[in-house]
């Protein structure tokens, strides 16, 4: 029986053993794969990647990547919003000659793409780096992902596209001289007849910022807000996501809506009088920002997923949240304050709706979508 | 062998500018809805096209205003007119995104410079100015390239005119305004309408001014708008096709007539002997008129100029009030863009490689049109307009659809090259029609001549019409390589990584509303363009270049 | 000589016709030009001439009938033969003389041999030489542009001529000059022809320079050679009324035959050529007399001679004469005459001439 016992611990202690081998080799190959990449992808020496058009993110990135991997980054910036660049990936499918390995920005473009499975490769399989793939990191405990294919939407094992950053939108601005503290706690004190012409907004009837806030607001308030809001205030609608906020800043209009925090920031820290107002019954929109990642079947198979592990790794992370000013889904970086705190979730607050969420992408967002030129015209 | 020859120029005519058209005229049919949406239900879009003509109407004011200076520059002997003329081509040349800013400062309402001054005064209340207006789009394209481009154009024709029109009509006893009005203007006609239709033509594709100034105030117009709806989410394609295939009609309409015109007209006023032309003694009128050109020039060029350095060095862009206005920060930021040298370079091979290849290519097409007798020869002199009547933007998606999905072009897909093409053929009406009129003025003997002689038609067209082109070649090569220069919306979806322009850089940084560095590119992009022009002075090039 | 064959001739064209759309440039025409001659195409401007002259350069190509330079055949509509301008070795000088601007004299004259890829000390030598031929050797480097008229001729002809051509083609090349020029350029030509033996052919509608210049000529009326032979045989030999009246001065006078073949002339009662008009029997006639012929009623005035009744209609003085217009017939025509034979403008005149020297045709 002894014998037994003995036998019996030492198969315990074999079957731990094993398991702690088989953990182990699971590591290791997981080692092996990125240093496979690693070096498949110096091999391939460069990786095209489309991105927000800051240069300030550029430079980062391009230094950085080569510096950290010997790998070349050519940079296409988005210039003119992500529709150019969405036109041409997309006639480069067609011609089965796509020029880009990565895209890096909004959800809204991404879901003209992602799903094409000729256009886009499967994340899943790329995250090899041992720094990323511990989920346990990230917020939840888990990566933010969206998955499925063009003709498999449930396909939970394509990954298509992933979220980086987590914040809150900048749905509601005000010149601080023009409109005290307090004088608007709920989103219907914006009907108030004086606010009439004084309210500019981000043209709802683009992709970005605009029609974010747009979208949140009607599926929050619903139509007939959304239609006295903009239309029935007679408020301005400007596409410059540097003079919307300036005509804010400068009293040329009280009341700002859907400004980027980038643009504000700006004036802000220069002392003129702008400042994020949190109505209370809508305390505003979660969005993953152009903090989205998306692997594209260009050229550089290898180079890309180097790129991605890259890119969500903790150090880069730590510089990529401060250079776009968005919070990142990682919760092991070692500060966030670089990051305007108005944009930051607040403890205890629930935020209803997310932009990148594909029940509010099909649901409100297409249903406002369809009804823009009735509500705003053309 | 004449019919062989001509299909060869007329399919690469075509290719390169009847299948991008095609492109955007099929794919105005892609989706079923965008006409309707356009013709019946697209409020913006006939608003878009009714600011286009409005503003498309100011070529034939600036067509005689131009006239008027370039006659006044000729045939008065005004001090500094040298100096005079070469700011016209500066002002010409001049990027109009950089100049654009320089006036956004001064002019913007409430911030602007001029704006803050006049309401310190006492009987002024609230901004005067405001250049995001209509007005101030008309201000900024006149000054800018309106009317120093009709001088440019204007003046080879007043030059050639024969002195003894005038002298006869001064013999018969009318004063020298009698005669400008009874005899040069009317003599001079049909070069100021050619004008007026080429800019009025030109004005339909502006673009710089209108997104930077018309926007905010909801002033779209074709191209704009067009551009608008490429950035839709996703890109309204259809739409944007339909509303160019529209407007491409409407085009058609103007070129035929044009070409009509000028068929009919002939060219007869613009080829005198070239005599030297008696100027007008004017006395001490001439040190007034002196004065009220170097204000003009000062406010048309300088003033833009200042206000861009000055923007460039600014902490925010038109905020002259706040504490520490002034910073160097900005030209570090692009002294130290890894991007900035190698758009540089870029832009370079663009501006040059286009000029080159266009250059040749427009003296081979305007000759096989007027000189030979290969086929086609009407059809392939038409489809040479073509690419006028489409918005750069399109061009882009006709060229990227051409590249990708022919199989011999594809390996240059990525490559500068297919930019080089791209501003090549944008250039094309303006080039091959500048080069036509040169062609006519060649005597047929002097190739004749060459040929019995014992030289072939290609050593004839190298040894004997290019050199005796030689003027015209410099002006068209000068005028591409500005225009590869200052090229925004033609190589904006063309652009890869590797061949980036200038352009495109000052583009991403003013995108997202940093301005400032934008306006450090665009000066650099001014610097380029401006050593271009005095590269071209060099070359003996001026208004009118006499031969 | 036996002349005919076509391989002894330098230059054989034959029934060549060139349409513009409906209208006839050219209609049929034919000649031969041998070794070393001179020959001329005259005839109004819009005859054709210049038209076949640029399709033997074959800067035309021809819409029926061929062309043969030194046995070759350059053109031949029938069997599509159409040797380009540059291989046909021949050598053309424009009525604008076509200099080019850009190039200096030098340049100009050497641009045929470079085409040719001599060599350099060559091309020099040989251009030097021609231009001193053509007295331009002082002007090699100039400019082309600061020419005057009778030197861009200068050169337009050594460009011509500095490779050899088989045949050298003017193209009314003295028509821009001023007339003391002219004289002295179509000297030089005719010298330049004698030292190098070139075979010349030359478009001109000056009958003077033709007759004076050529060796033989062919008379070209709307498309078609009226008469081809030497200016003796041209001017003194006209084949019809048109050779007759364009080649040399002219008057014209009308008349009527009667029987026996008597012509009465409506320009005087004593005006009748016996016997001279059998074949017009009945008809109209047109009866044609050289200015030469014509005498006054003097004592050494033939006996047999035939009067005419006219009036002086204007005089001019010219020194050593004077130059009358005298209206015969409702018709008028200069006369010059010597300075003593003096008549007051309006007074009537008597004009002789012998019979033989006037010619019949239909009228």
């Amino acid at each position: 029986m002894k014998n037994r016992t003995i036998l019996g611990d030492l198969g315990v202690l074999t079957a731990a053993g094993l398991i702690g081998a088989a953990a182990l080799a699971a590591t290791e190959s997981r080692a092996d794969a990125w240093s496979d990449m690693l070096a498949a992808g110096k091999k391939e020496g460069s990786v095209t990647v489309a991105g927000p058009s800051f240069p300030w993110v550029r430079n980062f990135i391009v230094k950085q990547f080569e510096a950290d991997t010997g790998i070349k980054v050519n940079w296409k910036p988005l210039v003119g919003g992500p529709g150019p660049f969405t036109a041409t990936l997309l006639r480069e499918a067609d011609a089965d000659k796509i020029t880009t390995d990565v895209y890096i920005g909004g959800t809204t473009s991404c879901f003209n793409f992602t799903r094409k499975k000729n256009v886009v490769a499967n994340l899943k399989p790329i995250l090899v780096n041992p720094d990323v793939t511990d989920q346990s990191k990230w917020r939840d405990g888990k990566y933010t992902v969206q998955t499925g294919t063009d003709d498999d939407r449930n396909n939970d094992d394509f990954w298509c596209f992933m979220q980086t950053a987590d914040w809150v939108m900048g749905d509601l601005f005000v010149n601080t001289d023009k409109v005290p503290a307090g004088s608007i706690s709920a989103w219907k004190d914006l009907l108030d007849p004086k606010y009439k012409g004084k309210i500019i907004a981000h043209d709802p009837r683009r992709p970005g910022a605009g029609q974010a806030t747009a979208a949140y607001l009607y599926s929050v308030f619903g139509e007939d807000f959304v239609r006295q809001l903009y239309v029935g205030q007679d408020a301005a609608l400007g596409t410059s996501y540097s003079k919307n906020p300036e005509a804010v800043a400068t009293g040329q209009y009280e009341i700002g809506l859907a400004f980027v925090q980038a643009a504000v920031e700006r004036y802000r820290k220069k002392g003129l009088p702008i400042a994020r107002v949190f109505p209370k019954d809508g305390m505003g929109l979660r969005t993953g920002g152009f903090s989205g990642i998306a692997a594209l079947n260009g050229p550089n198979p290898n180079a890309r997923g180097v790129f991605v592990n890259w890119f969500i790794s903790k150090k880069t992370q730590e510089k990529v949240q401060c250079l776009l000013l968005e919070r990142s889904l990682r919760m092991d970086l070692d500060s966030y304050a670089c990051i305007p705190e108005y944009t930051s979730p607040k403890e205890g607050v629930s935020y209803p709706v997310h932009d990148y969420d594909k029940g509010h992408h099909f649901g409100p967002k297409s249903k406002l979508r369809s009804r823009i030129t009735a509500i705003f015209g053309k | 062998m004449r019919l062989a020859l001509g299909g060869f120029l007329l399919l690469a005519v075509a290719a390169v500018s009847l299948s991008p058209v095609m492109v955007v005229i099929v794919g105005s049919f892609e989706d079923s809805g965008a006409w309707r949406s356009l013709l019946l239900e697209s409020g913006q879009a006939r608003s878009a096209l009714g600011y286009s003509v409005l503003f498309a109407a100011r070529a034939p004011f600036a067509a005689l205003i131009g006239f008027l200076l370039a006659w006044l520059l000729i045939r008065v002997r005004i001090p500094g007119r040298e100096f005079i003329e070469f700011m016209l081509w500066i002002a010409f040349f001049l990027p109009l995104i950089p100049v654009t800013l320089g006036w956004m400062l001064l002019l913007d309402s409430p911030t602007g410079l001029l704006n803050r001054w006049l309401a310190a005064l006492p009987f002024i209340d609230g901004p005067v100015f405001d250049v995001s207006s209509v007005a101030g789009i008309l201000w900024v394209h006149m000054t800018a390239s309106s009317v120093p481009v009709m001088v440019i154009l204007l003046g080879p024709a007043i030059r050639q005119m024969d002195a003894s029109f005038e002298e006869a009509g001064r013999v018969c006893g009318s004063g020298t305004f009698e005669v400008f009005r009874r005899i040069t203007l009317p003599l001079l006609l049909p070069a100021i309408v050619t004008g007026a239709i080429l800019g009025f033509i030109r004005g339909l594709e502006a673009f710089e001014v209108e997104q930077l100034l018309g926007v905010k105030e909801k002033i779209y117009v074709y191209s704009t708008h067009v551009y608008a709806l490429i950035n839709w989410e996703p890109p309204r394609f259809s739409e944007a096709m339909a509303m160019s295939t529209l407007v491409l009609g409407g085009l058609l309409v103007i070129a035929l007539f044009y070409q009509r015109y000028t068929f009919e007209r002939g060219h007869a006023t613009v080829t005198g002997s070239g005599m030297s032309l008696r100027e007008i003694p004017l006395g001490r009128g001439r040190w007034v008129l002196a004065g009220l050109f170097f204000a003009m020039v000062f406010v048309t060029v300088i003033v833009p100029i200042a206000f861009l350095l000055l923007g460039t060095s600014m902490t925010l862009f038109g905020f002259f009030h706040i504490p520490e206005p002034f910073t160097t920060e900005h030209w570090s930021t692009v002294l130290d863009d890894p991007s900035f040298v190698p758009s540089i370079v870029n832009t370079l091979i663009l501006g040059l490689g286009a000029a080159a290849l266009g250059v040749f290519a427009y003296a081979v097409i305007a000759y096989a049109v007027v000189r030979t007798r290969i086929g086609f020869r009407p059809l392939t002199n038409f489809l040479a307009w073509l690419p006028w009547c489409v918005p750069g933007i399109l061009l882009g998606v006709g060229m990227l659809s051409l590249v990708l999905f022919t199989p011999f072009l594809t390996p240059l897909y990525g490559s500068i090259f297919v930019l080089v093409i791209a501003i090549a053929v944008a250039q094309l009406p303006l080039g091959v029609n500048m080069m036509k009129t040169s062609v006519v003025q060649i005597a047929p003997e002097l190739e004749h001549a060459s040929r019995v002689c014992g030289a072939g038609w290609w050593r004839t067209f190298l040894r004997i019409d290019i050199p005796l082109m030689k003027p015209m070649l410099i002006s068209i090569f000068v005028l591409v390589t500005i225009a590869g220069i200052r090229d925004v919306s033609t190589v904006l979806l063309l652009a890869q990584p590797s061949s980036l322009p200038l352009s495109v850089l000052m583009l991403e940084y003013a995108n997202n509303g940093d301005v400032e560095p934008a306006a450090v590119v665009g000066v650099f992009t001014s610097i380029l363009v401006i050593v271009v022009a005095i590269a071209a002075r060099r070359f003996g090039l001026q208004i009118g270049n006499p031969r | 000589m036996s002349g005919n064959r076509a391989g002894d001739s330098v230059l054989c064209v034959r029934d060549l016709v060139k349409r513009y759309g409906d209208a006839v440039a050219v209609d049929g025409i034919g000649f031969e030009v041998q070794e070393a001659e001179i020959f001329s195409l005259l005839g109004h401007s819009g005859c054709g001439k210049s038209t076949t002259l640029r399709m033997v350069a074959g800067l035309e190509e021809p819409d029926a009938g061929s062309i043969e330079l030194r046995g070759a055949t350059v053109s031949d509509a029938a069997r599509g033969i159409h040797v380009p301008a540059e291989s046909r070795n021949v050598g053309l000088v424009f009525q604008s003389y076509a200099i080019w601007p850009h190039m200096t004299v030098f340049d100009n004259v050497a641009y045929p041999l470079t085409v040719r890829r001599r060599d350099r000390a060559d091309i020099r030598r040989r251009v030097l030489e021609i231009c001193e031929v053509v007295g331009m050797g002082a002007f090699v480097d100039r400019p082309s542009t600061a020419l005057s008229g009778g030197q861009q001729q200068r050169v337009a002809l050594a460009r011509a001529m500095v490779y050899e051509p088989d045949i050298l083609l003017l193209d009314e090349p003295f028509s821009n000059l001023d007339a003391k020029l002219r004289e002295e350029m179509r000297l030089q030509l005719q010298q330049v022809q004698a030292r190098f033996n070139t075979t010349i052919v030359y478009v001109t509608h000056d009958q003077t320079e033709a007759l004076a210049l050529s060796h033989r000529i062919a008379v070209m009326r709307d498309g078609a050679v009226e008469q081809i032979g030497a200016p003796e045989d041209i001017y003194g030999n006209p084949a019809n009324f048109f050779v007759q009246s364009f080649v040399g001065r002219v008057i014209v006078l009308r008349g009527e035959v009667g029987e026996a073949g008597n012509v009465h002339l409506q320009a005087g009662p004593e005006a009748v050529l016996p016997g001279a008009g059998k074949e017009f029997s009945g008809r109209a006639v047109r009866v044609t007399v050289r200015p030469e012929d014509i005498f006054l009623p003097e004592p050494s005035a033939p006996g047999d001679a035939v009067w005419i009744e006219g009036r002086i209609a204007a005089r001019s003085y010219g020194g050593d004469h004077m130059d009358y217009t005298v209206a015969v017939d409702g018709a008028e025509f200069g006369l010059r005459l010597d300075k003593n034979a003096l008549f007051a403008p309006g007074s009537a005149i008597r004009l002789g001439f012998a019979a033989e020297a006037a010619r019949l045709w239909p009228a």
